[in-house]
């Protein structure tokens, strides 16, 4: 573990789990925002080429 | 406890024999298929653009399933747990996500050849440079973790010197690619990912006919309860980073786009689909070997050669010759990719747009394979002296890939991507991705780069949004 998170443990006393957690929910968050970006802009597209043929 | 030797499993003689048979197999192979098709540089780097979804979806599994799949996602589960295989097997999200913006890129630019030709047109010239550098030091990490692990493995599974087994596997990888280009690497592709999948099969059919699910579960609720924690901090940690680290290897690199332009435009989003699930596979199962190893109580000396260990026990002399077929195989098929792509990407963007432009067809490609020829001796000269920690130079890399998901994704879908926004995402969430590494640990930075950069590119397109015509990208990538 790193020496940031050491210095917080230290500090603040935070549970180990809670601060693995909170960085679990922020990598949860940028794949749930990537994923809908990326459907979003699929579907989006997929309407306006729907007249195409592939 | 049970304590099992590691080293070697399998008698050099054996090893030698599978060694030379499949690697004349593969370059008797890889020469067959090069006399194939048009003759042309383009036909040499994309292999006529007519790869169906069989081929296409086994080419993106083997080139995704490395020596690490087969040995680290199994170390993965016996020393984590669920978690531990959960989250490894989390980076097949790469591919999946992949799957709509390889459609995209086959809509906007069915002549490219790169993915720097993207950046370069949607982007242009300084955007490309950073998206040059960190895809530099990002393949040189990927070639050198390959060629490391070649040797180490090869050394574990038979006793062969580590600098020879090296050798060897980038030896024949080389050799096929050079005379085969895309298409061999496709073909060779296809009968190697069938093999890990059928040997995978066979050791997890016979590991759980030998240990069933419930005798193994409850072996491990009454000794290791931990490794059926969902809430391990460890395995919390690396869950999202596994994901967010494979997106980023997947969107920016050449490996990827140049399969995309390679295939049939109806068959890109299906076969990344089906590749990235089909991958997904492999880790579970051989991180659910690595339970078996743990409920059996087995002591590894090299908590790495889980697998091997299982699948001589299981199998006897026979697991040992098949776990060193799968790895070869594993080995072989990444190396093969990254030298093709690699090479494409440098011939195209540095060779044919940046020194000559006036080079002919067949400059191109002789050109492609003299940097086929030199990534794999600069390969060779880098990895050379040993180094034992591969993840660490892995999980580096990560904070600049996972900087370009949010640059190429909006790119591909928003009229309104500002270029120098794309700029800013990419060196902040690289700064910050190195930050988080060095200050929190090596399994956050992916996370930490790919929040900064989507912040950043998401911010500055919607405050100064441009308005880009898509049509310059399939005209551009014509010229």
């Amino acid at each position: 573990m790193g020496y940031l998170l050491d210095v917080v443990w230290q500090e603040d006393g935070v549970n180990e789990t809670v601060w693995a957690g909170v960085i679990f929910a922020i990598g949860a968050m940028v794949t749930l925002a990537t994923a809908v970006m990326i459907l979003n802009g699929h579907l989006r597209h997929r309407r306006n080429h729907r007249g195409e043929v592939s | 406890m049970t304590v099992l030797a590691t080293t070697p499993f399998l008698a050099p003689g054996i090893a030698w024999f599978l060694v030379v048979a499949f690697s004349v197999l593969w370059i008797a192979l890889g020469v067959a298929w090069g006399r194939q098709g048009r003759g042309d540089a383009d036909d040499y780097m994309l292999a006529g653009r007519n790869i169906g979804l069989s081929l296409s979806t086994a080419t993106l599994m083997a080139s995704w399933v490395t020596g690490n799949t087969t040995l680290l996602a199994p170390e993965f589960g016996y020393k984590t747990g669920l978690w531990g295989m959960f989250s490894y097997a989390l980076a097949g999200l790469g591919l999946i996500l992949f799957a709509p913006l390889a459609l995209r890129i086959k809509q906007l630019m069915p002549k490219g050849r790169t993915s720097g030709d993207f950046i370069r047109l949607r982007y242009g010239r300084i955007t490309w440079v950073i998206f040059m550098v960190i895809t530099a030091i990002y393949t040189l990490g990927f070639l050198m973790t390959q060629a490391m692990g070649a040797g180490i493995l090869l050394e574990a599974l038979s006793g062969f010197d580590y600098r020879l087994g090296m050798v060897v596997v980038i030896g024949v990888s080389t050799i096929y690619t050079l005379y085969g280009g895309m298409r061999a690497v496709i073909g060779t592709d296809f009968i190697q990912s069938l093999l890990i999948m059928g040997l995978l099969v066979l050791v997890a059919v016979l590991a759980f006919r030998q240990f069933p699910i419930p005798e193994v579960h409850a072996e491990l609720a009454r000794h290791h309860t931990d490794h059926l924690n969902l809430l391990l901090p460890a395995g919390l940690l690396i869950a999202w980073n596994s994901a967010l680290f494979s997106m980023g290897e997947v969107f920016h690199n050449n490996i990827w786009w140049s399969r995309v332009f390679a295939s049939r435009r109806s068959v890109v989003m299906p076969s990344f689909l089906l590749g990235g699930l089909a991958w997904m596979s492999v880790p579970l199962v051989t991180g659910s070997i690595g339970l078996v190893a743990l409920a059996r109580n087995l002591e590894l000396t090299q908590v790495n050669m889980v697998f091997p260990v299982m699948a001589a026990d299981l199998l006897g002399a026979g697991g040992a010759a098949l776990v060193f077929v799968v790895v070869f195989a594993s080995l072989t098929s990444t190396l093969d990719s990254l030298l093709a792509s690699t090479a494409d990407l440098l011939a195209e963007d540095v060779f044919l747009h940046l020194l000559r432009p006036q080079a002919s067809d067949a400059q191109l490609k002789l050109a492609t394979r003299w940097i086929v020829v030199g990534l794999a001796v600069a390969t060779l000269a880098l990895s050379w002296p040993r180094l034992d920690s591969l993840a660490s130079v892995l999980f580096f890399t990560g904070a600049l890939v996972a900087s370009t998901i949010w640059p190429v994704a909006c790119g591909l879908y928003w009229t309104s991507a500002n270029r120098h926004g794309a700029i800013a995402a990419m060196v902040a969430g690289s700064v910050v991705g190195l930050l988080a590494y060095n200050l929190i640990a090596p399994y956050c930075a992916a996370v930490f780069s790919a929040a900064v950069s989507a912040a950043v590119m998401a911010g500055w397109s919607i405050a100064q949004p441009e308005s880009f015509q898509w049509d310059q990208l399939n005209a551009g990538a014509e010229a």
